[in-house]
């Protein structure tokens, strides 16, 4: 019924588990400093709003940093986004050009199954290993926090990792369609690189200069934003269904043209 | 007839396109992959598909697989429309394509495994083909050479005993000894009623196992003939040797339209190729004193130059 999901999930188990949990690592790791942090938390919250720090970070907007709820919020966030922008860029992107680069697919295309479930199955695999970032880092957080006698907002902290897993989605999204337009991995990375890191740019620039704040609206990375949940304390409903919505039109659009087009490498 | 028929291809074309000059930024000519290519190939017989690097066959194959957008033609494999049925059509169809490549990380037995999911496996069959290749199916596919490779897309193309086997190039890459247990499976196959099309460049094996052949050239079908009658009928190596005082000049020969080319062999003997009709030849030759005259079939490869050449 799913043997494409079935057959790549058991073996891209390695890559799929290994980054979550090195990620992941990084929670007890804040928890284990976190009291040395605490003394020199002042001094630290006035180096990361330089506006140096603040032009690579983008405004952190992660509520206090005297906290180990912001503190919390500002590493284990601004981290995951900046994964997040190599392995939406890296993989979605060359889940189908691999394929033809390696010449793969003609075999596996004389198989009874149609072009876009193929693709849809890979894609699901891909989607299936990026929950394990919010579920490893809600359990971890969740240890940690305890194991410090330290108060933490879980309602937020999961609104906040939901954010995570649809920017995943609809970034993933993006980045596959460019593999299915192009059906070259050089071309597929490159314009899914552009695209990708022109979002985080126009978020980061938005977000510092009042007059330019428009230009946001445009990258996906304003939405669901880990910082604009810890500040709202709510769930950004109209958010999740722009993400939703962009993430189901690329995914369409690439299952689409994937079917149709011609494979003439 | 019609109810015998597996594959039809009725006046296929495909053009990928025009070359661009850049340098004097325009476009050159239109590079074909087939020209109203039209041939039928029926139920229980070995097709064979002959042609030099670039002349068609891949093309072809990969339109009836429906992975190319044709411009005109229609494909109909097993009575089902190429394009609209193709979901239909892979279920009954094992298919080698002329690079094969497999998933690296996976075994042989791990792809068997995948692929009896898709298309369910006859156990007795895969067994046997188990036993008659000699590939090792517990290594990663890629630990294995290429000729093993080959073996184990042999498998998995033939192991669910398909109505319809699409093989291009099946054998390139293997031993002699794994191309004539090959050759074997495929003969027991066709016995049993399945089909099979075979692209090769490979003349002795096409001569070997093929029921009819298609010979291709720069994408367009030029002879469609079963293998007997096209040794029989198209060329024949003919050895005369003349008496002393009698032999013909090279203007005789010219003037007999079916002898296609001659040599001078030695002093009053010579070697004649000659096309469809001896008949025309054996009254030319009652008006010269032959001590001696052999007639043989020109093989496969013989007649693929001629048409060639």
């Amino acid at each position: 019924m799913v043997q494409v999901y079935l057959k790549n999930l058991l073996k891209n188990w390695k890559s799929g588990i290994f980054p979550p949990l090195l990620i992941v690592m990084m929670v007890p790791m804040i928890a284990a400093i976190w009291p040395e942090l605490h003394k020199a938390s002042e001094m630290f919250e006035e180096i990361l709003n330089s506006p140096a720090y603040t032009a690579f970070l983008g405004h952190l907007g992660m509520g206090d940093l005297s906290t180990w709820n912001g503190m919390f919020y500002m590493y284990c966030f601004i981290w995951l986004e900046m994964i997040m922008v190599f392995l939406v860029i890296f993989f979605p992107s060359r889940m189908i050009t691999t394929e033809v680069d390696k010449k793969t697919l003609d075999m596996m295309l004389s198989l009874p199954i149609p072009r876009w479930r193929f693709l849809l199955e890979k894609f699901l695999v891909y989607l299936t290993y990026n929950l394990l970032y919010p579920i490893i880092i809600l359990f971890i957080s969740y240890l940690s926090t305890n194991a410090m006698g330290e108060q933490m907002d879980y309602i937020i902290l999961t609104y906040s990792l939901i954010g995570i897993w649809m920017l995943f989605f609809a970034l993933g999204a993006v980045s596959l369609l460019c593999g299915a337009l192009f059906l070259e991995s050089r071309k597929a990375l490159g314009v899914s690189a552009f695209v990708i890191l022109a979002m985080y740019i126009i978020v980061r620039i938005g977000g510092m200069v009042e007059s330019l704040k428009v230009l946001k609206y445009f990258s996906i990375f304003n939405y669901m934003a880990a910082g604009n949940i810890l500040e709202s304390g709510a769930f950004p409903v109209v958010d999740f269904f722009v993400l939703l919505g962009v993430g189901i039109v690329a995914l369409v659009a690439s299952l689409w043209i994937f079917q149709k087009r011609e494979l003439t490498y | 007839m019609s109810s015998d028929v597996i594959l039809r291809v009725d006046n296929l074309t495909k053009i990928y396109g025009r070359e661009i000059d850049f340098r004097f930024k325009k476009f050159g000519r239109e590079v074909i992959g087939a020209q109203e290519v039209s041939f039928t190939v029926y139920k229980g017989e070995i097709f064979g598909f002959l042609g030099p690097n670039g002349a068609g066959k891949t093309t072809t194959m990969r339109a009836i697989l429906n992975y190319l957008h044709i411009q005109t033609g229609e494909i109909t494999v097993l009575g089902f429309d190429h394009k609209k049925d193709y979901i239909e059509i892979r279920k009954k169809i094992g298919y080698i394509p002329g690079e094969l490549a497999l998933y690296d990380n996976f075994t042989g037995a791990e792809l068997i495994k995948y692929f009896n999911k898709f298309r369910p496996h006859k156990e007795e069959f895969l067994k046997e083909l188990k036993d008659t290749f000699t590939v090792d199916l517990t290594q990663k596919v890629r630990t294995l050479s290429s000729g093993n490779k080959k073996q184990v897309g042999i498998i998995l193309a033939l192991a669910s005993k398909p109505a319809f086997l699409l093989l291009d190039e099946p054998t390139s890459g293997l031993d002699p000894l794994i191309t004539s247990r090959f050759h074997r499976i495929i003969k027991q196959l066709k016995s049993e009623g399945i089909t099979i099309f075979l692209s090769s460049h490979n003349l002795s094996e096409v001569q070997a196992v093929c029921d009819r052949v298609a010979i291709i050239k720069d994408g367009k079908i030029i002879l469609v003939e079963k293998i007997e009658d096209l040794k029989n009928k198209f060329l024949q190596n003919i050895k005369i040797v003349f008496s002393s005082n009698n032999s013909p000049n090279e203007k005789d020969f010219k003037s007999v339209q079916s002898i296609v080319s001659f040599e001078k062999s030695n002093n009053n003997a010579y070697r004649l190729k000659i096309k469809e009709n001896i008949d025309e030849l054996l009254s030319w030759l009652t008006g010269y004193d032959v001590e001696r005259i052999t007639i043989e079939d020109a093989s496969l490869e013989e007649i693929f130059l001629h048409y060639y050449e």
